[in-house]
């Protein structure tokens, strides 16, 4: 049981003893993107050498270290040589790798960078690792491009614990916050001032000032409930998955701290049913957190105590909408309700309910550690702090990334990202999922915070970045998004329910070449109505991917329509399929297509596509290795 | 797809208890009977209306509202394409309609032998991998129509 | 807590946080409304009560049926930003439900008799007001009809269209649906609503069908009257209190002058 600082101090000890062995340990990413990209088998593998083994090498798991599309990753660390990671494993490579880990030394093969030391960043302290027999010609982690320009609050676990492990959440300083709060009998309203001054916004997309929010809580009368907001719904954005997976006690802690803050016994974390690992760790975390008293009653010895339940969503995007959550959480169907009565006042069963993205309780412990003025001197006045994003589409290097607000869109997409994937143009970001907005070429000079990417008709939002190249086709994309929002949408008032449907009769009619002129005005007309009349936010914001788009890219609708053509060739209807002179006739492209006789060539001759009969379904361009199949 | 009755109801108090004393649980019990049936039977709704004191027509709407929930017996694989964005710009349509063809179904809809139940999903949350497509528990990243047959056939067995 | 604002420049008063529509039907100012009804907690469904709140440089677009007021706001019910919404969710309806003579009524009083968006079922009747689902739950209890499905498929009905269990078929929702969605139809002494048939009772005093049996029981359980208060339909009853009233010795002090 943990009771006091002083107990958390033990285990932090046995923690960093295990996170720093005197024998080699190997972990394998096992996030959701690992295990998508075949982790499991690296693990499996590494289990099985290390059994028959005799030397003594420690095979872990860990959370998402950013780089996902490198994934599988393997850490390895030798004591009193240093930390290595490797990427794309297999468990052939896997074989390789322990083979030389036996050896104590770090192959390298694979090695992508290493470690100079870790950041302990609740204390600011930093555990250095000697540098012996690191692979030549591999960067150091803080001097990797990808990383460089990071900084990590909200992802300063991931990657670098075992989920699984409280040790290993303690050891990097977790639960110390709240020990701290409790045992000092500090007074609940003097941390909401902190984080008043921390200047924390929400990190969902709201960007509703977090201090102002608990203040606001804690005010009104009733029964206080904490509500963790883990529906990520934003199709494209992979945040919360990542801290919920890697590090879900830093949940767990930031939820306490709010809860004893503003006067709360009981907290639901809401997970979307998409995110089954995400919903066994947290699991996991609260069992544990329950085994060592540091939930339910007499928390570190003292009052205050606090109980946090799991409840599944069940595949409503409309239910990361706070007030549809609340229904959700109370059996109901996922329908907003109007906002002139605030949650925060009546929400769950008509109890002040404060709710806030998982971020935005992953950040608290490490403001109650560091301090409001340490927070809020990072990013910029207005927008304090850092921000994750998921940075995604035709980037070089796809991956989860947290940087300091401010930062501008250029640094994220070529710098960290490594510009635009097989050196192809660059044509748009879009930001703030479906409520959100595509933004072109000249908008990369600016800067991401809270309030420059509103302005320019986009927005943050809760962090995923989508980058598009010149292959992609942005009437198609505004379409994507109002289908997903149109199969979303609630359905109970007018604007949304009858409008989207309108705004997508007319972008499927302009994608297939039967749009007009009129559709145009039709979807503007649409856009104001539904943006203004919608009952909650979903429809407030669902035209903001046309709007955005027919602001920026309004010569790709006229395309559409007068021309019958699509500039970024993907609207099926409007584009044929040909092979170009590139053709070697190595006839892959005959063996992938479904469509008998379409594709007819003598062997190491030119090949060619029967338009008649094609079916455009893109296997050919898919499987082409000299780029010979043109899509216009 | 006939449910012995005794077998239903032993099964949802079975799932109602262990639920008692929590909270909203009414969509973490229907998730359960889906897992266990592989849909919502109608009596299995009429029995949690009666055992919860919620209205039956309450139960219903949220059957139907949500994505998850079926009234229709599922295949023995559930086969989900991500639809999310990033899935979407690299080919996830694509992909979609080369599986509907495959496993000749249209998205929604089970396979004739029962074994493949072909549906989308917003958003699995693995974007660097795009496009994905899960099945059952598993998630398959780097997904290419070539690769079709080869993932299909791990599951037919 | 007496509160003073203005509706279209006339300052007017009222208690803080009533219905902004309360206000200004007291004030005899008419708002247009489809899904509110003041039996019926409001929802906001329909937006067609949809009014601008102006404060300083703040403005919003907001449902009339259940706004709170506060003090010093200023509401615009018919300007331009007002009427562009009001016009669209009438095109909205009328799109949706072409026949349907409320709409019909209510878009020409606007200026609009046709529209150019595509209609998807021009037998549809149903506006999602979701007044027959209040109804049924918050007057009569039963809580037989819902929500079903969501977006563009949503719809109003009863568990898989089937005879409901609880459904005691008095026909709340079909009477209160502005309309007509719902059908029931009365045949002898059979109704039928909601693909279920409910035996009718005929009053003991005018032989009027008036009341389903299962309706009966259901009051006689939740009220705890007994069975024979049904005997006669509510216009019979409300003749026997009229006898009984004209028959009371009053006291002096309460003549009717």
């Amino acid at each position: 049981m943990i009771k006091s600082t002083k107990d958390l101090l033990k285990i932090k000890k046995k923690g960093l003893d295990n996170l720093y062995p005197d024998h080699p340990k190997i972990a394998v990413g096992m996030a959701t993107c690992g295990l998508a990209a075949g982790a499991r088998g690296v693990y499996d593998k590494l289990l099985q050498l290390a059994g028959k083994t005799k030397s003594k090498i420690e095979i872990g798991v860990t959370g998402c270290l950013g780089l996902c599309q490198a994934e599988p990753l393997v850490d390895v660390y030798i004591p009193q040589k240093g930390r290595v990671v490797y990427r794309s494993m297999t468990p052939k490579k896997a074989e390789t790798l322990f083979k030389g880990v036996s050896k104590g030394e770090f192959p390298k093969g694979n090695a992508l960078f290493y470690f100079t030391s870790d950041d302990f960043i609740q204390t600011g302290e930093k555990h250095k690792y000697p540098k012996k027999g690191i692979p030549t010609g591999i960067k150091s982690y803080e001097k990797y491009p990808f990383y460089s320009k990071q900084l990590k609050i909200a992802l300063r676990n991931c990657g670098f614990i075992d989920p699984d492990s409280i040790e290993h959440y303690i050891a990097r300083d977790g639960y110390f916050g709240i020990a701290k709060l409790l045992e000092e009998k500090r007074d609940p309203e003097s941390i909401i001032e902190d984080v008043k001054k921390s200047g924390l916004r929400g990190r969902g997309g709201g960007g509703f000032p977090t201090g102002r929010k608990w203040a606001s809580c804690r005010k009104a009368e009733g029964d206080h409930y904490i509500i963790c907001n883990a529906d990520e719904g934003d199709p494209g954005a992979y945040m919360d998955r990542s801290i919920c997976e890697g590090d879900p006690h830093s949940i767990i802690e930031g939820m306490m701290i709010g809860a004893y803050a503003i006067g709360s016994k009981k907290g639901f974390i809401y997970v979307r049913e998409e995110y089954p690992l995400a919903v066994k760790n947290l699991g996991i975390a609260l069992e544990k957190a329950y085994k060592e008293g540091l939930l339910g009653k007499k928390i570190f010895g003292s009052d205050f105590e606090f109980d946090i339940q799991i409840n599944r969503g069940a595949g409503a995007f409309v239910c990361g909408e706070s007030t549809a959550l609340m229904a959700s959480l109370e059996g109901k169907i996922g329908e907003p309700r109007a906002k002139y009565i605030h949650t925060v006042e009546h929400g769950y069963k008509n109890q002040p309910s404060n709710l806030n993205n998982v971020e935005t309780w992953n950040n608290v412990p490490t403001i109650m550690m560091r301090g409001a003025d340490w927070f809020s001197s990072i990013g910029t006045p207005k927008s304090t702090g850092t921000k994750v994003f998921s940075l995604v589409g035709k980037v070089e290097n796809s991956g989860l990334i947290e940087v300091p607000m401010g930062i501008t869109l250029k640094e994220i997409v070529y710098d960290i990202g490594g510009g635009i994937l097989s050196k192809k143009k660059f044509k748009s970001t879009q930001t703030g999922g479906p409520s959100g907005g595509c933004l072109p070429q000249d908008s990369l000079e600016l800067s991401v915070d809270f309030d420059t990417l509103t302005k320019a008709g986009s927005m943050m939002g809760s962090g995923g970045l989508i980058v598009m190249d010149e292959n992609t086709c942005m009437v198609d994309v505004a379409r994507y998004f109002t289908n997903f929002l149109a199969e979303e949408s609630c359905g109970r008032c007018i604007p949304c329910r009858e409008g989207l449907f309108h705004m997508l009769n007319i972008l499927n009619d302009i994608c297939t070449g039967k749009g007009k002129m009129q559709h145009i005005d039709q979807l503007e007309e649409l856009s104001k109505y539904i943006i203004d009349s919608s009952l909650c936010a979903l429809g407030g914001s669902a035209p903001n991917p046309v709007a955005s788009t027919l602001k920026y890219f309004r010569n790709e609708y006229i395309a559409h329509i007068k021309d019958k053509k699509c500039p970024g060739g993907v609207c099926k209807d409007l584009i044929e399929y040909s092979i170009s002179d590139k053709c070697t006739g190595c006839t892959l492209c005959v063996k992938s297509c479904p469509v008998e006789g379409c594709i007819t060539g003598v062997k190491d001759k030119l090949h060619s596509i029967n338009k008649d009969i094609c079916i455009k379904c893109g296997s050919c361009f898919e499987v082409c290795n000299f780029d010979a199949v043109v899509r216009k | 797809m006939t449910i012995d009755k005794k077998e239903l109801l032993s099964t949802i108090k079975k799932i109602t208890d262990k639920y008692k004393g929590i909270e909203g649980s009414l969509i973490h019990i229907l998730q359960d009977i889906q897992t266990h049936y592989r849909y919502l039977p109608k009596d299995a709704l009429i029995q949690v209306s009666g055992i919860l004191h919620i209205p039956y027509s309450q139960i219903y709407a949220v059957a139907t509202f949500y994505k998850m929930f079926s009234l229709k017996p599922k295949g023995k694989h559930l086969l989900r394409v991500c639809m999310g964005t990033a899935c979407h710009v690299r080919g996830a349509p694509l992909l979609l309609d080369s599986l509907q063809r495959e496993l000749k179904v249209k998205s929604g809809d089970t396979t004739e032998d029962g074994v493949f139940t072909l549906e989308t999903v917003n958003c699995v949350g693995a974007c660097s991998l795009a496009p994905i497509i899960r099945v059952d528990e598993d998630t398959h990243g780097r997904m290419k129509q070539a690769r079709i047959p080869k993932v299909l056939k791990e599951y037919k067995k | 807590m007496g509160i003073t604002f203005k509706i279209d420049g006339m300052t007017v008063q009222a208690e803080e946080n009533e219905p902004l529509i309360d206000v200004a039907n007291r004030y005899g100012i008419k708002i247009p409304t489809l899904c509110y009804h003041n039996a019926l907690e409001a929802t906001g469904n329909c937006r067609i009560c949809s009014v601008e709140v102006k404060h300083g440089s703040w403005s919003k677009l907001v449902t009339a049926c259940n706004y709170p007021v506060w003090q010093d706001m200023e509401v615009s019910t018919k300007n331009e930003r007002v009427m562009f919404s009001r016009k669209m969710t009438l095109k909205m309806l009328l799109a949706r439900c072409p026949q349907v003579e409320p709409v019909q009524k209510l878009a020409k009083e606007y200026g609009i008799s046709a529209t150019e968006y595509p209609t998807r079922n021009f037998e549809e009747k149903c506006i999602l007001c979701y007044m027959c689902v209040r109804a049924c739950e918050e007057l009569i209890g039963t809580k037989s009809i819902s929500a079903i499905n969501r977006g563009i498929e949503k719809t109003i009905g009863v568990p898989f269209d089937e005879a409901s269990p609880t459904c005691i078929g008095c026909a709340s929702c079909a009477n209160i649906c502005p309309t007509g969605a719902i059908p029931f139809e009365e045949n002898d002494l059979i109704r039928k609503i909601w693909n279920k048939e409910f035996e009718m009772l005929r009053c003991t005093e005018c032989g009027k069908a008036h009341i389903t049996k299962a309706q009966r029981d259901y009051l006689c359980r939740k009220n705890g009257v007994k069975p024979d208060y049904f005997d006669k339909c509510d216009a019979c009853k409300r003749k026997d209190l009229a006898h009984t009233f004209n028959s009371l010795i009053l006291p002096d002090e309460m003549e009717i002058k």
